[in-house]
């Protein structure tokens, strides 16, 4: 559609030809995207910062202090299971009157492992894995043995850090 | 892949969708301007959906930890202290729109048959917006919360038959307790966001399908009419895009920090007022005496607040819509009237407190 | 960057307004350039 012109014998500068409004039509929907797609950014980053925890520190070899060696149970008796700080760890007193860690968190799926007195072994309820005394596989979908503990004792106090028995 | 993706978009009718849109025409004239405020006020929903439920990550529900989970989410969890500025400011423009929006609607008469139930939809989601805005109140489990949660749950104690009814079924105790947390809590993230969305799709919806409100007039008849979608959407988007730098503005400067952690057995803090949104009751509470010509004042307010929802509620059918032009009437004075001392008790409200 | 233990300093969060600010205006140009464009697409 013409505009009236003052100079109606020139053609005049009205609309420019078809290609060049599609091309600029097509350049201001992707100057749209791209604007949306940069302004999205900085959101979805605020949001993953919010969202997602921080790491936890790497807590796998810290000293955990267990509590009296007295009043660790014996061999014939259960272990006792000492709890804290998102581990599980059976301990007892074995016949040379050393200190046996074990940890009870299954190898399968980290379910608490139960400990079996006829058997003398470990039991895990939820699919079936059985450890040793020594926390080896013997049956079931588990794996890996159960993580054993080193333990130091110092004035009567057991402390117990990750890794087997030196 | 273009197969597989025409199928989809076949099968979720999203091409009729646009296209019914797109067959919508609002009109364009000066009051156009006024269109605008109801999809601002949804746009506000919507952030308040996001921000909240974000919030509501982090939060937790009981005396002893809530105040101390607010206190985590604006210190330790990143960007904690933005959600929650960003849903505390959504919250106030989003009330500030409502009214406009509801306003607008008013003075152009835009409950006119056959709008009566875009109309009758709107006024039950203004309370239940203002619903939310009480029981998000109380969760930060600070003083003021405390308290105005505590005036609040009272009010409706001198309604005649249904106050105390009505005052044990919010607070779930005789005093604001765990139990009023738990029970508030769980309208403000369930039960009544199911309801506003329903509300809000009908809305919507029959909005859509009787098509914007025009004035009777030369304006309105002779207007020329856009396309809902795309062309008004767009004019959405900026309004969108402007609600949107505001509320980063008052969100980014202007953070909420939360008081102390509420105690019943401290006396109300002094100075405590309740927010701007309920400075019209508060204003009125505080200049009437306790009993008028022999009647509890309370009582007195709380019917006249209740017929005034309801008037409001009826308003197509009392205003004679069929008659009327969205010209001078008495219901639009009386209308009037009551918004003015709405807007002019919040303003004193700000100016004294 | 930003200190993320509590709300950041005031003036790094204006000028992080203003940079929103900025870029939500360039938007909007860009949308009201479109709206004038389909306007024009209208006329034809």
């Amino acid at each position: 559609m013409k505009e009236a012109s003052s100079m109606p014998d020139q053609p005049g500068p009205e609309l420019p030809s078809p290609a060049r409004i599609s091309s600029r039509r097509h350049l201001l929907q992707a100057m749209l995207a791209g604007w949306g797609v940069i302004l999205l950014a900085p959101a979805l980053y605020i949001l993953e910062r919010y969202l997602v925890p921080a790491e936890e520190p790497d807590r796998q070899n810290e000293r955990i202090d267990a509590g009296r060696f007295d009043l660790l149970p014996g061999p014939s008796e259960p272990p006792k299971l000492y709890r804290s700080k998102g581990k599980a760890i059976y301990i007892c007193r074995n016949g040379q009157n050393q200190v046996q860690a074990i940890s009870g968190i299954c190898t399968h799926l980290g379910c608490l492992v139960e400990y079996n007195r006829e058997h003398k072994n470990f039991r895990c309820n939820c699919h079936g894995s059985e450890f040793d005394q020594n926390g080896n596989n013997l049956s079931g979908p588990a794996l890996r043995p159960l993580q054993p503990y080193r333990a130091e004792v110092i004035h009567d106090e057991v402390f117990l850090s990750p890794g087997a028995q030196l | 892949m273009k197969n597989f993706l025409e199928r989809l978009i076949d099968s979720a009718l999203i091409r009729n969708f646009f296209d019914a849109l797109s067959h919508k025409n609002i009109p364009a004239t000066r009051k156009t301007f006024w269109y605008f405020f109801g999809g601002l006020t949804l746009f506000f929903c919507v952030i308040q959906g996001i921000s909240g439920g974000l919030l509501l990550i982090y939060y937790s529900p009981t005396p002893q930890t809530a105040h101390e989970s607010i206190q985590s989410i604006l210190t330790t969890v990143p960007y904690g202290w933005l959600i929650r500025s960003i849903h505390v400011w959504s919250a106030h423009l989003l009330i500030t729109s409502l009214f406009i929006h509801f306003g607008a609607g008013f003075f152009m008469s835009a409950y006119r048959t056959p709008r009566e139930s875009v109309w009758i939809s709107g006024i039950l989601l203004l309370f239940l917006i203002l619903g939310f805005a009480f029981t998000g109140s109380l969760l930060p489990w600070d003083a003021r919360a405390y308290f105005a949660t505590q005036i609040g749950t009272e009010i409706p104690r001198s309604f005649p038959v249904l106050g105390p009814f009505v005052v044990r079924l919010l607070r779930g105790t005789s005093l604001i307790g765990a139990e009023s947390l738990k029970r508030l809590f769980a309208l403000h993230v369930t039960i009544l966001p199911v309801i506003s969305i329903l509300l809000i799709l009908f809305h919507l919806i029959v909005n859509h399908k009787h098509g914007p409100s025009i004035a009777d007039t030369a304006d309105g008849r002779n207007a020329k009419q856009i396309p809902f979608f795309p062309e008004f959407l767009l004019r959405d988007c900026i309004a969108w895009l402007t609600g949107l730098g505001i509320l980063l503005v008052l969100a980014l400067n202007l953070p909420p920090l939360v008081g102390a952690k509420a105690d019943p057995f401290v006396s109300a803090p002094a100075g405590i007022k309740p927010e701007w949104y309920f400075f019209p009751l508060y204003i009125t509470l505080r200049m009437l005496p306790g009993a008028i010509m022999g009647l509890n004042t309370e009582t007195l307010i709380n019917i006249l607040v209740a017929a005034l929802g309801f008037a409001f509620l009826l308003t197509p059918f009392i205003s004679h819509s069929s008659a009327d032009r969205g010209g001078i009437s008495f219901p639009k004075i009386a209308g009037a009237g009551i918004l003015l001392y709405l807007l002019g008790t919040t303003i004193i409200g700000w100016i004294l407190y | 960057m930003w200190n993320e233990a509590g709300i950041p300093p005031a003036e790094m969060r204006m000028i992080a307004t203003v940079i929103i600010v900025f870029c939500l205006g360039l938007g909007g140009l860009l949308i009201y350039a479109k709206i004038m464009g389909n306007g024009k697409k209208q006329k034809e």
